[in-house]
């Protein structure tokens, strides 16, 4: 039960991954999300992600707190006049997916204060707190030249630390390079249809794009979120450097200037504006968002903005 | 162009570490990022890492290079050596006169001769000094002794044109006068090139050097002009002369009291003069203007002006015994209506109906109020004079430095050919002077007292041969002159810079003589000479007294001012004549001008565009 298994959990969460920064106000707040899709993804078990699929079933699953938007219908009126508290039923027949997190672990998730790869832990947290909570099933699969590290389909939310541990494991040694090639392989870690949220810096030149549209063939709705660091966005570097390629180690000799940054900056955001156009054009959700967010705040309001989470 | 400081020029081996700086690698700072990606994109150009690199074309090492150039430049100061023409003092000489006005160098002679003194001034060695006249009618020392470069460039700018003929003589021996014992000083003379000044009188110990200034002049002028009224008729001549070098034509018009007149083409050779006469001239006219229509290199002397004499009737009253003489020399004295009278008819009634009356050999009970001539005053007291007994005189003498009214009885009287046999002593008043003495005895005396004019002649006339000489109706004219009521001018004429004499009656308070550019002057008493007629044109003078306001009008022409009497304009010639030592203008000691402030100026603004360059880089 929800509340009873909840507040074990959190303590759980936090005494293992406290250096995530999450407090229990923010994680019961999480509580009430559920991931969004935009078409149907039945899954093998029951789920409370909303869906634009009708449908119920008379078998009850579980419960959790209602949340303003929830259809009223389903409140469960007998534990509202035990416990005080209003909680929705949820039925077997509701949808149960599976959301893949794929993580870029190169290297150059872990420049930026604070790191893209710790922004990314937390975010790949988030999402992953919120499936386990909705009955939802998640994986997580790492990748840099290659798919190397993969969790396994998970489910229930008592697997959160679990979940937790992996992701931060996941994140903490990092592979050479980024080849978006890799995401090729996903095909043979996953074939059944279901979320997948991609986190990465997106600074690779390799083809991200067929990349992406491997994981739509295998049935993936495909979310896309671009971490940069506040020092890519503006960098502030001024005057002669050898720039150093933290994946492939190839040098730039530069002399930034007032003028060579605005090119830079031109640079930049023609590469985040191809990515958006990508993403809308192929039907992916994409949100951008520096390492130094907030992610209760900012990150999250973006994430609902975007139509990910609800 | 020599350099003032060659060893600077070592300095442009600088260029070389800058160009060093572009063609060595430049240490860059080793930086590791998460990804070149966008920073490849963004750079124009990956740098290879060679040792060496070729310079490619920069706008900045250009920028740099030329900073260096001029900075080296600046500091090495090249310099164009600008001759010395004077050594020591100098004393500068600018002519003033009309000819210095004439256009035919831009903007003008008298510009390019100010011009040349300031680059005398500036040439000035260390120590040396300078003085400047400016040369007029009357030349005047405007800075004296100064080696203060602005106050001498001030004292230059104040010259200006002025109406007149050039006083070269004075001019030259107030320089004479100015130079320095023991100090080297030479003379220079800034003038145009046909004001005649192209010599030098006498032994002069200082060396003198004449600049002239000018080209081919174009100049049609009016020289003379003048109207009379005699016979009932007014007439007017006029005289124009072509100083230029080409022939020069021009309408001639003439206006009589502003109407115009008449109207004749002239056409006048190089060098060439003529006379033109207008024999029956409206009755009436008071005022003539001429005016040539040509426009060329000089303007003030196209236009003249002439005024009428008018007849003027005056009663004068002679007594006498008979004296053929004066009666005849009265009689035919323009404008006066003789009344001859004896003693024994004469009346007081008759004075009072009568300008002037003279009086010979005779003095009534009562002097009439009026103006009066006593010639040959019988033994009495009279007029606040006393006359005793006759005493032997003989050749007659002028008295030297008369001033005012009374030295205009003398004008034009030449006395040296007079003998008198006898005169009468005379003890004069305070307010008369004597005009001709014999020895000590006063034989012509003249003066003003409160209302009135009395003139003295103290011998009888048929006891000189006075009454023979050609001065005589000339002095006899001047007496009538300055005897005559109301105001009067030696003549209606004068010329640029020319003192105008007054006359004015008995109880004149003040003289307001209004200019032709409507500038009232105000005279008071005792009215000796207005001299501000420096501007060619129409003259009003109006007396005002006791008898209330008369005027009179007076014209002040340009003429003469063209060229210095007895000179002949050396159109033809060097512009530069020197005379006296050689030492002038043969100096070879030049002033080095350095331009290093120039090309100092030009690395700042270098230096500001290279950074304002790299700041927008």
């Amino acid at each position: 039960m929800t509340g009873a298994s909840g507040p074990r959990t959190y303590e759980e969460a936090r005494r293992t991954h406290h250096d995530l920064g999450f407090d229990g106000a923010f994680l019961r707040k999480l509580e009430r999300l559920s991931l969004v899709t935009r078409r149907s993804m039945p899954g093998p078990t029951a789920g409370s992600r909303r869906s634009p699929r009708h449908g119920s079933s008379a078998e009850f699953a579980d419960f959790r707190d209602y949340s303003v938007g929830d259809d009223f219908r389903r409140i469960d009126w007998a534990a509202y006049a035990r416990l005080d508290r209003l909680f929705l039923r949820l039925y077997s027949a509701e949808e149960v997916t599976t959301l893949t997190l794929l993580l870029d672990r190169s290297r150059s998730m872990h420049f930026g204060h604070p790191s893209k790869a710790r922004t990314a832990t937390r975010l790949a947290a988030v999402f992953s707190f919120i499936a386990l909570h909705n009955n939802d099933r998640v994986s997580v699969l790492g990748w840099g030249e290659k798919i190397d590290r993969a969790l396994p389909p998970q489910s229930g939310k008592a697997l959160v630390p679990h979940v937790w541990r992996f992701i931060s494991s996941l994140m903490a040694i990092p592979t050479p390079a980024t080849d978006f090639a890799a995401l090729r392989e996903f095909g043979h870690h996953r074939r059944q249809a279901g979320l997948a949220v991609v986190i990465s810096d997106f600074l690779t030149e390799s083809d991200w794009r067929s990349g992406l549209r491997a994981l739509q063939i295998n049935g993936q709705e495909v979310t896309v979120i671009q971490v940069l660091s506040p020092e890519e966005l503006e960098p502030g570097l001024r005057g002669d450097f050898n720039l150093r390629d933290s994946e492939n180690d190839v040098e730039v000799e530069v002399t930034i200037t007032p003028r060579l940054l605005r090119r830079y900056r031109a640079e930049l955001e023609a590469h985040i504006t191809s990515l958006r156009d990508f993403c809308r054009h192929e039907g992916m959700a994409f949100v951008q968002l520096p390492s130094d967010v907030s992610i209760p705040d900012t990150a999250m309001a973006s994430l609902r903005a975007a139509g990910v989470v609800g | 162009m020599t350099l003032l400081s060659p060893l600077s020029l070592a300095l442009a081996g600088l260029a070389i570490p800058i160009l060093a700086m572009y063609m060595l690698r430049i240490h860059r700072r080793e930086q590791v990022v998460p990804s070149t990606f966008l920073w490849r994109r963004a750079v124009e150009d990956v740098q290879t890492n060679p040792r060496w690199r070729r310079v490619r074309p920069n706008l900045l090492l250009a920028l740099q290079l030329l900073i260096l150039a001029a900075l080296v430049l600046a500091l090495a100061q090249p310099a164009y050596t600008r001759a010395r023409t004077f050594n020591g003092d100098v004393i500068a000489i600018v002519d003033q006169s009309i000819g210095m006005q004439a256009n035919d160098v831009a903007p003008s002679r008298l510009v390019d001769a100010l011009q040349r003194a300031r680059q005398i001034a500036a040439d000035l060695p260390n120590g040396s000094v300078m003085s400047v006249i400016g040369m007029g009618a009357e030349p005047h020392l405007v800075i004296a002794e100064s080696g203060d470069r602005d106050a001498i460039d001030r004292a230059i700018d104040s010259l200006a044109t002025i109406s007149s003929p050039p006083n070269y003589p004075a001019a030259l021996n107030l320089a004479v006068s100015l130079a320095r014992r023991g100090a080297h000083t030479q003379i220079v003379i800034l003038t145009s090139r046909d004001s005649g000044i192209d010599a030098i009188s006498g032994s002069i110990n200082v060396p003198v050097q004449i600049e002239r200034f000018g080209s081919t002049l174009r100049d049609l002028g009016i020289t003379a002009f003048h109207a009379s009224h005699t016979g009932g008729a007014t007439q007017a001549v006029l005289h124009v002369q072509n100083f230029g070098r080409e022939a020069a034509s021009s309408d001639l018009d003439l206006f009589a009291d502003g109407q115009l007149v008449d109207v004749r083409p002239l056409t006048l050779l190089p060098g060439t003069e003529r006379s033109e006469s207008w024999a029956n001239l409206p009755d009436g006219v008071r005022q003539l203007q001429a005016r040539l229509t040509v426009s060329d290199n000089m303007a003030v002397d196209k236009v003249a002006w002439a005024v009428v004499p008018q007849p003027v009737t005056n009663r004068v009253l002679l007594v006498t015994y008979g004296d053929y003489f004066l009666q005849t020399a009265l009689a035919l004295a323009p404008g006066v209506k003789l009344t001859t009278l004896s003693p024994n008819t004469y009346l007081p009634a008759a004075a009072l109906a009568s300008d002037l009356v003279v009086f010979d050999g005779f003095l009534p009970r009562s002097v009439p109020g009026g103006p009066v001539l006593l010639v040959n005053p019988p033994r009495s007291r009279a007029v606040g004079m006393r006359f005793g007994a006759y005493l032997r005189t003989g050749s007659v003498s002028p008295v030297p430095g008369l001033t005012g009214g009374t030295a205009s009885l003398l004008q034009y009287v030449d006395l040296s050919d007079v003998h008198v046999a006898r005169a009468r002593a005379v003890t004069l008043p305070a307010w008369m002077n004597a005009v001709a003495v014999s020895g000590r005895e006063t034989l012509l005396a003249a003066g003003q007292d409160v209302g009135r004019r009395v003139a003295l002649i103290s011998f009888n006339l048929e006891e000189s041969d006075w009454p023979l000489r050609l001065s005589f109706p000339v002095a006899i004219r001047n007496l009538l002159a300055y005897l005559e009521p109301g105001l009067g001018l030696a003549a209606s004429t004068f010329q640029t810079g020319q003192p105008v004499q007054l006359f004015p009656g008995p109880g004149t308070r003040e003289i307001d003589i209004r200019r032709p550019d409507g500038h009232v002057d105000v005279l008071s008493a005792p009215f000796l000479v207005f001299a501000d007629t420096g501007k060619p044109g129409l003259y009003r003078a109006r007396e005002i007294g006791v008898g209330g306001a008369t005027s009179i009008t007076f014209a002040v022409n340009a003429f003469g001012a063209r060229t210095i009497a007895g000179g002949s304009p050396a159109l033809n010639g060097p512009d530069v004549l020197r005379f006296g030592e050689q030492s002038i203008g043969s100096s070879s000691s030049g002033v080095p001008e350095s331009l290093g402030w120039a090309f100092g100026l030009l690395a700042l603004t270098l230096l500001s565009a290279e950074w304002w360059y790299g700041f927008k880089r």
